[in-house]
């Protein structure tokens, strides 16, 4: 939803030519913007503004969750603007399709607006340009836009923006806005620290949790043990004894399709958060488990291992996989098992929403989709989306739990019934235990080596549940998009290839977390890859670039054709013609062997190991070092992590996203998993779902970013799926045996004991 | 009624005694700088000092602080930023930045009892604080920072 193309946008804005001016039409003179304002305000698109005293207000129209957008997206308009960063404000935008696309979520923020942003900035400074060479009665083409101001080199005569404001907002919107050549760049390129820093140091930045509105609400939902349990009755005579509890506001049922619309839940609203949480804690509901109550984790694995069994819907075939398998050479196979995760931001989902007398409805809420909750809301509601206003807050990390908001409007529904603004928590437990979870996966890999050690055909089959089961509930197998996330868009240049997706359901909800399938479909390639080198006997870089044959650049669909045959896929934001440049990938790799130094002897007890993988138009290449401790345990002394993201707007933020997927890769590789027993999460809190603390991290991370020109892709995933592989390998090199089920530290405890 | 001092001045504090104190500096004194993260005491994001020590808020009970000295990161730097709080903008250590203001509440505490921190004593005093970004090994760079900045400016 909501994938507003550029061309529908530049329609809703009335404009022409290749500009993305949006939104700003005033009655009567759709294209001249501000000049009806009467603080004579230049305001050319809906992304920058100015006051007449020169004062820069850039609007930021995506979620900002530690990724770094409300730093890295401002630099890009102020640099086309030519603006200077102290005279610049920030804006968070509320959800809006004025804005196009703001769903933060596939890495994409700066690959979808860099472009328009820069369009938007540049269509500013064209005005200011304009303004001034029309001052000066010269050409536009003789005068110069610097540190906010605009230069006549011939006379040495400068005016400043503010002095420009009231006539450039008179202007015709350019057709074409005259770009930057990227020499002149001033800020994009250029590191630059987090713009919010202070006000988190301080205690003083607002996230979800610490929305404040007046005269509202606390609440808290005792939430179905077992995905689609119903509610028979409940008792709410105990939690009624709770001082300060008020009312229990009964949150229905929701059937297919699920969108992202809450489970069945009853909302104890009170005066505080604690009588909240206690309030919950003391109801008792009597619940209807209904059939998922049969979900065991154990049986589920066991599911999904007999169904890679099987050959499955086929996603990639190239040449002849069945004769080529059957040929001769060695016959090589693994299975790779990972499990359920939670994504678990550190602040859990929360949403404060208020239902008005008059029927609209405004939340301020940590959502990484405010269009897709406004839409969602005003459906709840059987209002008009332009009822629901969607205010975006800090969020206490992302990391795809927050693309799922059925907390707004669980928030919506418990304002509504209660009559007041409402701040509806969810604690931890809730959130590791009704979480959109990560799901299950197993992976069959099959190979025939020839004699030169390289596959001649390469069986590749996954079981996992479809997220689009969400929405499409007789969905029984992994979709395009998903075995697109590390198979079907593989370097490798194999002759016979069959990438199978199996059958598998499940009955639990499950999302998105950090990189997604990839975090399967890296593990068990780069594993595999790891296998056959050893039995090639070549060394697992030389192997890799032996793979991946000459320098090609392919495009690997894996998406019907959109419903707008012209729309890229960047314009919409999907996977569409995922475009891969094995060159790409192959530069990464050998740059991180290079500055790892994978052909330098290591220290007594240290062991490496290496991954590389592509996603999100992105290139990532890992090694992982460890070091055998006393205790009988290892210790991750390093890792080292290249990555080819296209141009860079902020190099501090990409080393900053490096280093953080790489502790949340370690997370997953060592610790993280999930069980169900009785269709319960067995899980509930950081004391039993293990996340990496600071005396587990590695001391050294080193990020090697690739310059490059391409156009900017993806950075907050793409580092993330390779740091278990290499970790795997590093294990391997140490033990001799192959970690091929995740979490890697009970498999290592137990063949240490062994 | 609980009176507490909370940044250098007197609260009587209008809530239930066993109400946590997270709670009650969030709901009831609008302080929402100190974070909920697990209600637990295993994450570390509600870290405030009580009598200069660094407590979890989430379990620590009103009346167990009555008549104590609180000190949270509103109040942290009580003449401009403290060295942490200076080290934590120099090294850029925040992600999503839910989780620093307990950090670097440990941190601060570390720092008072020890202005030479080594790693190990770094790792001991911040094992109990979690971080989903992964920002540990600014985390540290910033302690030592912050360390430095502190003994230059006794010397």
């Amino acid at each position: 939803m909501n994938k507003l193309t550029r061309r529908e946008l530049l329609k809703a804005g009335g404009t022409a030519g290749g500009l993305l001016i949006i939104g700003v039409s005033l009655p009567g003179c759709s294209n001249r913007p501000g000049t009806n304002n009467a603080a004579a305000t230049f305001q050319p698109n809906v992304f920058v503004s100015m006051d007449t005293n020169g004062l820069v207000t850039i609007t930021v129209s995506r979620s900002e969750m530690g990724q770094g957008v409300r730093t890295s997206l401002p630099r890009i308009v102020a640099d086309e603007l030519e603006a200077d960063l102290a005279r610049v404000t920030l804006k968070q935008s509320i959800g809006n399709p004025d804005f196009g696309d703001q769903n933060t979520d596939g890495s994409k923020s700066i690959r979808m607006m860099f472009t328009p942003l820069r369009e938007a900035g540049a269509a500013a400074r064209t005005m200011l340009e304009q303004a001034a060479a029309d001052e000066w009665g010269v050409t536009v083409d003789d005068v110069r836009a610097e540190n906010h101001g605009v230069m006549h080199a011939a006379s040495g005569r400068r005016l400043e923006y503010a002095d420009l404001v009231a006539s450039a907002a008179t202007l015709e919107l350019p057709t074409q806005p005259r770009l930057k050549n990227p020499s002149d760049f001033r800020y994009i390129g250029m590191a630059a620290p987090g713009v919010d820093r202070e006000a988190i140091v301080t205690g003083s930045a607002i996230y979800g949790y610490d929305v404040v509105v007046p005269g509202m609400k606390y609440a808290c939902v005792a939430r179905a043990p077992v995905f689609d349990a119903r509610i028979k009755d409940y008792d709410t005579a105990a939690a009624e004894k709770v001082p300060g509890v008020r009312s229990f506001c009964h949150i229905p049922f929701s059937p297919h399709t699920r969108d992202f619309r809450p489970e069945e839940g009853i909302a104890v609203v009170a005066d505080s958060s604690w009588a909240a949480m206690r309030g919950r804690d003391a109801l008792n509901v009597d619940w209807d488990l209904g059939v998922n109550a049969g979900y065991e984790t154990k049986a589920y694995r066991e599911l999904l291992a007999t169904s890679v069994q099987n050959p499955g819907a086929v996603h990639l075939g190239r040449g002849d996989i069945d004769a080529a398998l059957a040929g001769d050479g060695q016959l090589i196979e693994a299975q790779y098992e990972t499990p359920m995760l939670a994504q678990a931001p550190m602040e859990p989902p929360v949403a404060t929403a208020w239902v008005r007398d008059d029927g609209s409805c405004e939340l301020w809420a940590p959502v990484q989709d405010s269009q897709a909750t406004q839409a969602l809301i005003a459906e709840w509601l059987n209002i008009d989306p332009s009822s629901v206003t969607v205010n975006v807050t800090m969020l206490g990390g992302g990391f795809g739990r927050k693309s799922q908001t059925d907390f707004a409007v669980e928030a919506v529904e418990t304002s509504r019934q209660a009559g007041a603004p409402v701040k509806l928590l969810w604690t931890r437990e809730d959130d590791i235990r009704n979480c959109y979870f990560h799901s299950e996966a197993v992976q069959l890999m099959r190979a025939r080596l020839g004699e030169d050690g390289m596959p001649n055909g390469w069986l590749m089959r996954a079981a996992y549940p479809s997220i689009d089961w969400m929405w499409q509930p007789g969905l029984d197998e992994p979709r395009p998009w998903e075995v697109g996330m590390g198979w079907t868009n593989m370097p490798f240049d194999v002759a016979n290839v069959s990438v199978e997706g199996c059958k598998a359901r499940i009955p639990i909800r499950i999302g998105w977390l950090r990189s997604v399938c990839n975090v399967w479909h890296a593990f068990s390639i780069n594993s595999f890859v790891d296998e056959m080198a050893e039995l090639a006997g070549v060394d697992l870089v030389a192997y890799r670039r032996k793979l991946l044959g000459e320098d090609r650049i392919f495009d690997a669909p894996n998406e019907p054709p959109p419903a707008d045959p012209g729309a890229s896929a960047e314009e919409t934001g999907s996977f569409n013609g995922l475009t891969v440049d094995s060159g790409r990938y192959r530069r990464v790799l050998e740059f991180v062997a290079e500055r790892a130094g994978w052909d330098k002897p290591l220290p007594d007890r240290h062991f490496r190991g290496i991954a590389a993988h592509n996603s999100f138009y992105s290139y990532a290449a890992t090694i992982v070092e460890i070091a055998m401790n006393d205790d009988g345990g290892f210790d991750v002394v390093s890792v080292d992590t290249a990555v080819d993201c296209g141009r860079i707007v902020n190099p501090e933020g990409v080393i900053a996203q490096v280093e953080g997927a790489t502790i949340y890769g370690l997370t997953i590789a060592l610790y993280g998993e999930l069980t169900a027993s009785g269709g319960r999460v067995e899980q509930s809190n950081f004391s039993d779902y293990r996340i990496m603390r600071i005396h587990e991290a590695p001391g050294i991370i080193r990020a090697h970013l690739m310059d490059s020109d391409e156009a900017p892709s993806g950075i907050g995933e793409p580092p993330t799926p390779v740091i278990a592989p290499a970790l795997a390998g590093a294990l391997y090199a140490a033990t001799g045996h192959r970690f091929r089920r995740m979490p890697f530290l009970p498999e290592w405890e137990r063949i240490m004991r062994a | 009624m609980v009176t507490v001092t909370i940044n250098g001045a007197a609260y009587d504090i209008d809530a239930d005694p066993d109400t946590p104190l997270l709670w009650a500096l969030r709901d009831t004194l609008g302080m929402t700088g100190t974070k909920y993260g697990c209600g637990i005491g295993a994450c570390g994001a509600c870290t405030v000092h009580v009598d200069g020590q660094a407590t979890r808020s989430c379990l620590a009970p009103l009346a167990s602080v009555a008549g104590k000295s609180i000190t949270t990161i509103e109040g942290l730097g009580a003449e401009g930023l403290h060295a942490a709080q200076q080290a934590w903008m120099d090294e850029n250590v925040p992600q999503c930045g839910y989780c620093q203001a307990g950090q670097i509440m440990s941190a601060a505490s570390l720092l008072a009892r020890n202005n030479r921190p080594t790693d190990d004593d770094i790792d001991i005093a911040m094992a109990g604080n979690l971080c989903r970004c992964g920002t540990y090994p600014r985390i540290r760079k910033a302690i030592h920072n912050a360390a430095s900045k502190l003994s230059d400016a006794h010397e």
